[in-house]
């Protein structure tokens, strides 16, 4: 089953000087897909499905489903191999498969919960008719009993963001795409998409203040309450 | 949680510098002259300072989640669907184990409803339609049980479809995702 990897943010990547190296594989990776090459293939599920597989998880808190989803999400781009245009950008194009699989898979669990009586009363939903986040609580399968407390926290207020804000900070910082590539995988504007990561990154310094202030969760404050 | 506008704590620069731009300058979004123009109000701002730093410690804890590793043999699976799977039908390790289960569950119904058929009182030996038909694909299910057992992903997805057990798969995209 899954496991937790050690911790390497996008930013380290950058660093790393890796991004721009793995965009021109990605398309070379594609055309030669394109073209029947199995290793191919192989070697560009390699290379993404741990950051797949992670972005999924992020919606679907279950490395069973998370799995699933990214299974789907390959085999799209494997589909779509006839049809790829190198002009568009690999990591954009399948972060947006990815947060297509995922809210999708969300909208069938929540409709299989409808179906068996489990569904929340109405009125309660994201606005826009958007899913529900998964079942807060079911354990996220990355995170720790106690060690990563502050990242159980973080993620709890994830969920409760809507969820467009949730996308793009997920984008953004999670997985480390600029506004301009994060604007083109949910298919707006870049001041739009400028405009959900400010207002989620305020919406998440107000909750963690408190921590963020003393190191510590006030008791009256506590979001972990 | 609602989208409401953000709302840092007020700056008291004339003119006040806005969440945005403050947000956009930690991320490096910001043009050159922009970029100028925020660093310059944060120096001189101790308000929008402390407000930049709680921004930016957020982000790296956003950042700083922790990922997922893959369970070993996930690339092995998915090249070996997409090799047996071209039209696109999935067969996921829980799908293959809901058909496994399926097949189990159908033997325990096929042999109740054979005691029921012959045992029950009035009218021995006679069924609806209905129950024909549920017999019908139980009896399906016990006569290929090696076969499903044994089937590659495509086989088991069409067998499943016709046995109308697993909900439609979505159909093929292209590079619009």
């Amino acid at each position: 089953m899954a496991s937790e990897a050690p911790i390497r943010t996008p930013d380290d990547e950058k660093q790393a000087g890796a991004s721009d190296v793995n965009a021109d594989d990605d398309a070379a990776l594609m055309i030669a897909v394109r073209g029947g090459d199995e290793r191919a293939f192989t070697t560009l599920v390699r290379r993404w499905q741990d950051r797949i597989v992670s972005l999924a998880n992020r919606y679907l808190r279950s490395a069973a489903d998370a799995e699933d989803v990214s299974q789907e999400v390959f085999l799209r781009v494997h589909r779509a191999r006839e049809t790829y245009e190198p002009s568009a950008k690999f990591s954009t194009w399948i972060y947006r498969i990815t947060v297509n699989a995922s809210l999708n898979h969300i909208r069938s669990r929540k409709a299989r919960k409808a179906v068996s009586g489990e569904l929340r009363p109405a009125g309660d939903g994201e606005p826009g008719g958007l899913p529900e986040p998964a079942d807060p609580n079911e354990p996220d399968p990355t995170e720790g009993p106690e060690k990563d407390e502050l990242a159980r926290v973080i993620r709890e207020i994830l969920d409760e963001l809507p969820e467009r804000q949730r996308t793009a900070i997920l984008l953004n910082k999670y997985q480390g795409l600029g506004y301009e590539e994060s604007a083109a995988a949910m298919e707006l504007s870049i001041p739009a998409v400028k405009s959900l990561l400010t207002r989620a990154r305020v919406a998440i310094k107000e909750r963690l203040e408190p921590y963020l202030t003393t190191g510590e969760w006030p008791r009256e404050r506590d979001p972990r309450a | 949680m609602t989208e409401t506008p953000p709302s840092p704590r007020t700056c008291p620069g004339t003119p006040p510098l806005s969440a945005e731009d403050l947000v956009a300058w930690l991320d490096d979004e910001l043009s050159a002259t922009d970029a100028r123009r925020v660093e310059s109000h944060v120096v001189a701002c101790p308000t929008c300072a402390g407000e930049a730093d709680l921004l930016r410690r957020t982000g790296d804890l956003v950042a700083r989640l922790p990922r997922m590793t893959v369970s070993s043999g996930f690339a092995d699976r998915v090249v070996a669907a997409a090799r047996t799977a071209p039209a696109g039908r999935l067969v996921t390790s829980r799908r293959w184990s809901f058909v496994r289960t399926a097949a189990a569950a159908a033997v325990v119904v096929a042999g109740v409803g054979a005691w029921w058929a012959v045992s029950r009182p009035g009218d021995p030996g006679q069924l609806t339609a209905r129950e024909e038909d549920e017999i019908a694909r139980d009896l399906y299910v016990l006569a290929h049980l090696d076969t499903l057992q044994s089937a590659d992903a495509d086989e088991l997805a069409r067998i499943a479809d016709d046995l109308d057990v697993i909900d439609a798969v979505p159909s093929e995209e292209g590079n619009g995702g």
